[in-house]
């Protein structure tokens, strides 16, 4: 097990280094001269001088080559150290720390939204398939799959908050603000992992251990609950892992919708600053974060399935 | 208790299973129906014994009206080959069948008929009073949970704590010789063998009063093997009912009562135990038996000729079996035979049936009381024996013993001073010469003496064609196709050699081929080995054994090497001194000779000193 996890944790700092090698270049080859930006943003647009914009050039260590550039970066990151903002210079790292709570919250209430609709619904829809039940459900779920998600945050604060006035429209705070953000990610997430639990639910049903299960003289309820969930949650637990990268990747555009004040917004923020500090930094956290749910699930899987535990790592 | 099965017919819709399989592959019945309605039409003029609606055309028929009694204490056995209905038999029992089956006829626990119980009702009895040992394949057992615990649920259900119930698992893994410790185990982490014993102990700790043992032993070595063919008697001499699904003929044999042979969906022959290794009835259980490896056996294994039929509702007229049998008459084709009695008696006798129109295994040759001399020598001394349809006899006996007199009085070329020879029915001599020798293909002891020296290979071959009138433009196709099958080269260059320029090996498969050309349905092999050496040897008693096998025809040996005999007949008739010594199974016939001369025979072919 730990040698598994050693392995895993060296191809993790290699996505890792595979990911802020790529924001980096993207970084470098979006439009607009960085220092100019960043001129503009500290002294503004009116008294700005070349020779402040050269002035932060050289101070901000721009002027280097490249890869010049990203080695030093790496350095002080390897170090702890991810820097501080280009625009307020306010450590990084602090930074992302300040906003990160905003947004583990909102994955987290978005994924139980999810799994609360997904796996009863996947379920009750492969104990009766090609129902009605199943067919309304799956339509349900091919809707949420391609409806983008932006649009139904904007058509949830259309209807709860501006015409119902349920919860506020956005911003962050008690209960209700989180209400409208977590369903807006969570349906979608939800719409994925119910046709799985579906597809999983149904390939399970039909193993022999189910009919063993029945011949048993067990209870339908006991079946499915203790025979088959246990045995179709393995392939839906892996996806949960890559969702949760939907969910950051969701958050970016769900928290600027609803002006949620997360590591989301934080990026798209200085995206349009072009903060790089503050990208490379908050792109480096959540790629962390990615990886190490990833690696836990890994594990969880094994946990849940027994033949993966002794036969596949030892 | 008993488990008793009434005119249980169970059907699969295939539509179903194609839907179930290929998505959305959507293949709507009456649409087909109503665009193919010409074809339709066209097809059940043609076959107008398929008296099947449309709707049946589209089901597989698993199981056809299968009445099977399994009664208190006693353990009834059903064999067959794969696909013969054994394990929709098995799900039946329990009503587990797929949600495509279709299943009419009745199922009774003792007096009450389950086959209109709803799931809830079903599962009251389930486990309790009936449960099942699965075919220990794929993942019969649940993968994420532990042996133990799945042992014990049942008990669980039924209201027993978890910690007694754990417990009573513990011991019945222990009885079932799972060693301590192993029980806590996953069941991708034990061995098959192991496995087959868990899933025995499921079904045995509710102590169920009827017992479905699906293959049970189909993973285990031998020993344990014999180690659950105690636990099986033990249940039933507890007063259990036990259906055990099997294809090991022997398990089968040692642990039940009874034997129900299925093919196709259809009980061909119900029988005793004891009689299904030396005297099975059906053509079909001859040839099971005669498939199967036992310890015992020496005969080279065979293997049912032929392919299992379509199992297409109504897609097969008259007998099931008729394609593969060795004895299938005109009615057989025509007509759904009936379940005959085997001891003649009406019901009284011990229930075992055949359904043949034959009534089974019939009779090919039978000699009555035959005696022959030659001047003042009496060959043969009041000798009765007989030849089964599709059977290998072999007459074993010393030079001189008269088994080469036999084997021609029994192919017509000489007469008998005494008593009388029967060829299905027809006395041998009253038979018309030329339809008795279409029939019977005789392979002389010399094939250099048989075969004229003036014909090529190509004449002698074609030389009963033209006896019989047959020889027409397909005959050297014909003859060649014979060539190939003795494994003889069928060019031109070879079919225009003379015998001298022929070995003895490839003599003697002319002499075959030729023998073979009219297709007979009894070969009568005068020795036709005995000079060959080994290697040539084996390769024609195989050849002769597969074109037996392949062609289902009955075969009379000559041969005075008992140890060769027994690897290619099924029975062995001893002559000394003109008469029959000894006579049955040849497996018998070797392990527990009766006769002293027998044994003298034995113990001369493995090459000890005779006194």
């Amino acid at each position: 097990m730990l040698t598994f996890i050693l392995k895993r944790m060296c191809l993790m700092f290699i996505v890792i280094l595979g990911v802020t090698m790529m924001t980096f270049l993207i970084m470098h080859f979006t439009p607009g001269d960085p220092a100019e930006m960043i001129a503009m943003a500290r002294y503004g647009v009116d008294d700005l001088t070349q020779e402040d914009i050269e002035w932060i050039r050289v101070q901000e260590g721009l002027d280097a080559p490249l890869h010049i550039q990203y080695i030093k970066w790496l350095n002080h990151a390897i170090h702890g150290d991810l820097g501080c903002s280009l625009i307020n210079g306010q450590p990084v790292l602090s930074e992302i720390l300040v906003r990160f709570p905003a947004t583990i919250k909102l994955a987290a209430v978005s994924m139980l939204v999810a799994l609360i609709i997904a796996i009863p619904v996947g379920i009750i829809s492969a104990t009766r398939q090609y129902s009605l039940t199943d067919n309304v459900s799956m339509m349900g779920a091919m809707l949420g799959v391609s409806m983008p998600n932006f649009w139904l945050g904007l058509l949830l604060i259309l209807l709860f908050s501006v015409h119902l006035g349920w919860f506020p429209v956005c911003g962050y705070g008690g209960f209700e603000y989180i209400i409208l953000p977590a369903l807006t990610l969570g349906t979608g997430m939800a719409a994925i992992t119910t046709r799985l639990t579906r597809s999983s639910m149904l390939e399970v049903l039909r193993q022999d251990y189910i009919r063993t299960a029945r011949a048993k003289g067990l209870s339908e309820k006991v079946v499915i609950s203790k025979h088959a969930l246990k045995n179709a949650l393995i392939p839906i637990v892996t996806v949960i892992g890559m969702q949760f990268g939907r969910v950051l990747e969701g958050a970016v555009i769900i928290e600027t919708i609803f002006a949620w004040p997360g590591i989301g917004k934080l990026l798209v923020d200085s995206i349009y600053a072009r903060d790089f500090a503050m990208i490379q930094g908050g792109v480096l956290f959540v790629a962390v974060i990615f990886v190490i749910v990833n690696l836990v699930v890994d594990i969880s899987y094994t946990y849940l399935d027994p033949r993966i535990r002794y036969e596949g790592v030892k | 208790m008993t488990l008793k099965f009434k005119d249980l017919t169970v059907k699969y819709t295939m539509f179903d299973t194609l839907k179930d399989g290929g998505g959305d592959i959507n293949i709507n019945s009456n649409t087909n129906i109503n665009t193919n309605s010409k074809t339709n039409t066209n097809n059940n003029s043609n076959s107008n014994a398929n008296t099947d609606t449309n709707t049946d055309t589209n089901t597989i028929t698993a199981l056809d009206n299968i009445s099977l009694e399994i009664n208190k204490g006693e353990c009834v056995a059903v064999i067959g080959e794969s696909g013969s209905g054994k394990s929709t038999l098995v799900l039946a029992s329990m009503k587990l069948l797929a949600s495509n089956a279709l299943m009419s006829g009745q199922i009774f626990l003792d007096d009450v008929d389950i086959s209109d119980m709803t799931d809830k009702e079903m599962e009251q009895l389930r486990w309790n009073k009936i449960s099942i040992v699965f075919q220990n394949y794929g993942d019969v057992l649940n993968p994420v949970h532990r042996i133990i615990d799945q042992v014990a649920e049942p008990l669980i259900k039924n209201g027993e704590s978890r910690s007694v119930a754990l417990e009573m698992s513990g011991k019945m893994l222990d009885h079932l010789k799972i060693k301590t410790g192993r029980d806590v185990l996953f069941p991708h982490q034990i061995s098959a063998g192991e496995r087959q014993r868990v899933l025995m102990a499921m079904a045995l700790i509710t102590d169920p009063d009827i017992l479905v043992l699906d293959e049970p032993v189909s993973s285990v070595d031998a020993i344990t093997k014999s180690y659950l063919a105690k636990v099986i008697k033990q249940q039933v001499n507890a007063g259990k009912a036990v259906l055990l699904i099997t294809h090991d003929l022997s398990f089968a044999h040692l642990c039940s009562d009874r034997i129900a042979v299925l093919y196709s969906g259809m009980i061909l022959e119900l029988l005793p135990s004891q009689k299904l290794l030396d005297a099975p009835c059906h053509p079909y259980t001859r040839a099971l038996v005669r498939s199967f490896p036992m310890m015992e056996r020496a005969k080279d294994l065979a293997g049912v000729r032929g392919a299992p039929p379509s199992k297409i509702s109504g897609a097969t007229r008259g007998c099931i079996f008729q394609q593969r049998c060795t004895q299938s008459i005109d009615i057989c084709s025509q007509k759904q035979p009936q379940a005959m009695s085997i001891d003649g008696s009406n019901g009284d006798g011990d229930g075992s049936y055949v359904v043949c129109h034959r009534g089974g295994i019939a009779t090919m040759v039978c000699v009555n009381n035959i005696s022959k001399s030659y001047g003042d020598i009496e060959v043969l001394k009041d000798i009765s024996i007989t030849l089964d349809e599709g059977e290998i006899l072999a007459l074993v006996g010393e030079t001189g013993s008269g088994k080469t007199t036999l084997a021609y009085l029994t192919a017509g070329t000489i007469k008998p001073d005494g008593g009388k020879i029967v060829f299905r029915g027809q006395e041998v001599g009253t038979i018309d010469k030329k339809e008795f020798f279409r029939t019977v293909g005789i392979i002389y002891q010399s094939p250099k003496d048989s075969i004229s020296h003036r014909f090529t290979v190509l004449e002698a071959i074609a030389e009963p064609l033209r006896i019989h009138g047959l020889f027409d433009d397909s005959s050297v196709q014909r003859i060649k196709d014979a060539l190939n099958e003795v494994q003889l080269p069928d060019e031109d260059y070879f079919m225009q050699k003379y015998p001298h320029e022929l070995s003895g090996g490839e003599l003697q498969r002319v002499a075959i081929a030729r023998a073979l050309i009219l297709e007979p349905d009894l070969l009568i092999a005068d020795e036709s080995t005995s000079f060959l050496d080994p290697s040539v040897q084996a390769k024609i008693l195989k050849l002769l054994l597969d074109l037996q096998n392949n062609r289902g025809i009955s075969m009379l040996f000559v041969m005075h090497d008992i140890g060769v005999a027994r690897k290619v007949s099924d029975r062995i008739a001893v002559l000394h001194n003109g008469m029959i010594v000894e006579n049955g199974p040849s497996h018998r016939v070797i392990s527990n000779p009766q006769h002293f001369y027998t044994k003298l025979l034995i113990d001369a072919s493995k090459g000890n000193e005779i006194e």
